[in-house]
């Protein structure tokens, strides 16, 4: 193809000419050895040429190692064909590829049109990259719907009017509702004179509510209402709600605090059992004292001995120790405790039934219970107590004498 | 605004001393009532001296002292004290806290305090008599 300037320019080609000076076109040519006979057209400037810098040059050789020699050489091997085309830089461009014949019809060298379409091409990775994150977004609603479905949970979401616009969860079954069936309805309506009406009340008039309620008859949720705000005014646009089914727990919890009660009364029982206080004579008391004695069974001791003393008037009490078989420090140091408290009350002790085990320990441990007055048996305990009381009575009222004052 | 302080009744039975201490006294009326106490044994013949502390829902550090002080003061003036009327409560704080009242007598009610001061009297007596006899 040649510039022939002689005859008169043909119209057309003053058409053809203006597109390609003003439009990304590249057209070119090519003899059957790879040079370039014709290089035009706008595209040029992207490539970093002029129209007609590249004629001469092996387009071969340019190209070599690129997707475009690859289809150059095709074209001169006689195929006609479109390809895209992305080139370093990177550009793309939409290829033409147009064989030329000799009058024998062998390949005889090729026209290229190109039309570069990088920006085209670069929007649509960008929307096909949108696509595919919309899709595995969608995907993951889908797992999450999924998920919430198969979950005693429900999520649901209601308009400012109470209208319900979502509604999933696999708690809806035990409402005898499906998935997405209250669509459309008013949540209001829905609960009218159950619990949950206060609250969805409240989450519509812009209050984050959550509460535990029971539904429905073994149906307990605990509910969570969040009220949605547009942007940054305080208008309400939506209520979204997360339910979760408590019903197992809140039984479990029911059945745990009647164990507990139960444990607590057997306890309290143990404790009334463990320290039974005996009056055995008129101002005498006696508790006795079986099994092992720990700090907190002592302290119980302690107590309930000094109010029966403090409730019965009493002159004397008597521990039997007959039922102990093993004391440990603390113990021996409760008991001398609860002597003491005993005599700040004005009362007499008496300790008797110490096992030789026991004895032994308090020894060894280098207990002082001098200052307890002790007895062998219980028997001996309540005769001293009974003679030290026949003895207090005389020396009051034999010589009660009161004098006149002055 | 003055405070009313209302003094605490010292009651002489024969020759005993009776002092009932309120709740909820103040310091300062404890002071006042140690005083009292002491003014009156020094200034009357008495023999015994009764403390009772039923009135008192609580014994602190400061009570507990005052209580001890008057019995030694007390003793060392010739008097015997019985401090009575102590709640079970009381006599296990009283232990926990290491305050034993020692050296004093204590009975359940007023009642035996009484008897508890008669016969220490009889015991003083006879150990009088037996020394006389030597």
């Amino acid at each position: 193809m040649q510039a022939d300037s002689h005859p008169p320019m043909d119209p057309r080609l003053a058409v053809f000419l203006k597109v390609l000076d003003s439009a990304p076109l590249v057209l070119w040519a090519l003899d059957k050895n790879g040079k370039f006979t014709l290089a035009e057209g706008r595209g040029l400037e992207s490539l970093g040429s002029t129209p007609g810098a590249w004629v001469g040059r092996d387009a071969l050789e340019d190209w070599k190692g690129t997707p475009a020699e690859d289809a150059m050489r095709r074209a001169l091997a006689g195929e006609e064909f479109r390809a895209s085309i992305t080139v370093p830089g990177p550009h793309h461009y939409d290829v033409w590829y147009i064989s030329v014949r000799d009058a024998s019809g062998a390949p005889n060298g090729m026209y290229g049109l190109a039309i570069e379409v990088t920006a085209e091409r670069e929007a649509k990775t960008r929307l096909e990259e949108k696509l595919a994150l919309v899709e595995q977004q969608s995907e993951k609603i889908n797992n999450l719907t999924r998920a919430i479905n198969a979950a005693p949970v429900t999520v649901w979401m209601m308009d400012p009017q109470g209208k319900i616009l979502l509604s999933e969860g696999g708690v809806l079954p035990k409402l005898g509702l499906k998935a997405g069936e209250s669509v459309g309805l008013n949540a209001l309506d829905m609960f009218r004179g159950t619990s949950a009406e206060e609250s969805i009340r409240q989450s519509l008039s812009g209050a984050t509510s959550s509460t535990a309620e029971d539904i429905a008859p073994g149906l307990s949720l605990d509910s969570w209402l969040v009220p949605l705000r547009e942007g940054d005014t305080d208008e309400l646009t939506a209520v979204l709600g997360l339910s979760v089914d408590a019903t197992e727990r809140r039984r479990s919890e029911r059945e745990l605090r009647e164990k507990l009660e139960v444990i607590e009364r057997q306890a309290s029982t143990i404790r009334a059992l463990a320290t039974p206080i005996i009056r055995v004579w008129d101002e005498v008391l006696c508790l006795p004292v079986i099994g092992t004695v720990d700090s907190q069974r002592t302290s119980e001791m302690m107590t309930s001995l000094l109010e029966a003393i403090a409730r019965e008037q009493a002159r004397f009490a008597i521990v039997d120790l007959t039922g102990v078989e093993v004391v440990d420090t603390s113990t021996a140091d409760h008991l001398i405790r609860l002597f003491k408290a005993a005599r700040v009350l004005g009362v007499e002790g008496v300790l008797c039934g110490i096992r030789p085990a026991v004895a032994q320990t308090v020894v060894a441990l280098g207990m002082e219970l001098g200052e307890v007055r002790t007895t062998r048996t219980l028997q001996d305990a309540l005769k001293w107590c009974l003679s030290r009381r026949t003895a207090l009575a005389e020396a009051t009222s034999a010589r009660f004498q009161p004098r006149p004052a002055g | 605004m003055i405070a009313v302080e209302y003094a605490t009744p010292i009651i002489r039975l024969y020759d005993n001393f009776i002092v009932a201490l309120q709740g909820g006294m103040s310091d300062a009326s404890v002071d006042r009532l140690r005083a009292d106490v002491t003014e009156r044994i020094g200034n009357q013949t008495a023999r015994g001296l009764i403390l009772d502390v039923s009135a008192l829902a609580y014994m602190d550090s400061f009570v507990t002292r005052a209580v001890r002080d008057l019995a030694v003061i007390a003793r060392l003036m010739g008097v015997t004290t019985v401090v009575c009327g102590l709640s079970p409560e009381i006599a296990i704080t009283l232990i926990d806290m290491g305050l034993e009242l020692p050296g004093v007598m204590t009975a359940l009610n007023m009642e035996r305090a009484l008897e508890a001061l008669f016969r220490a009297r009889e015991q003083d007596a006879n150990e009088l008599r037996s020394s006389d006899a030597i």
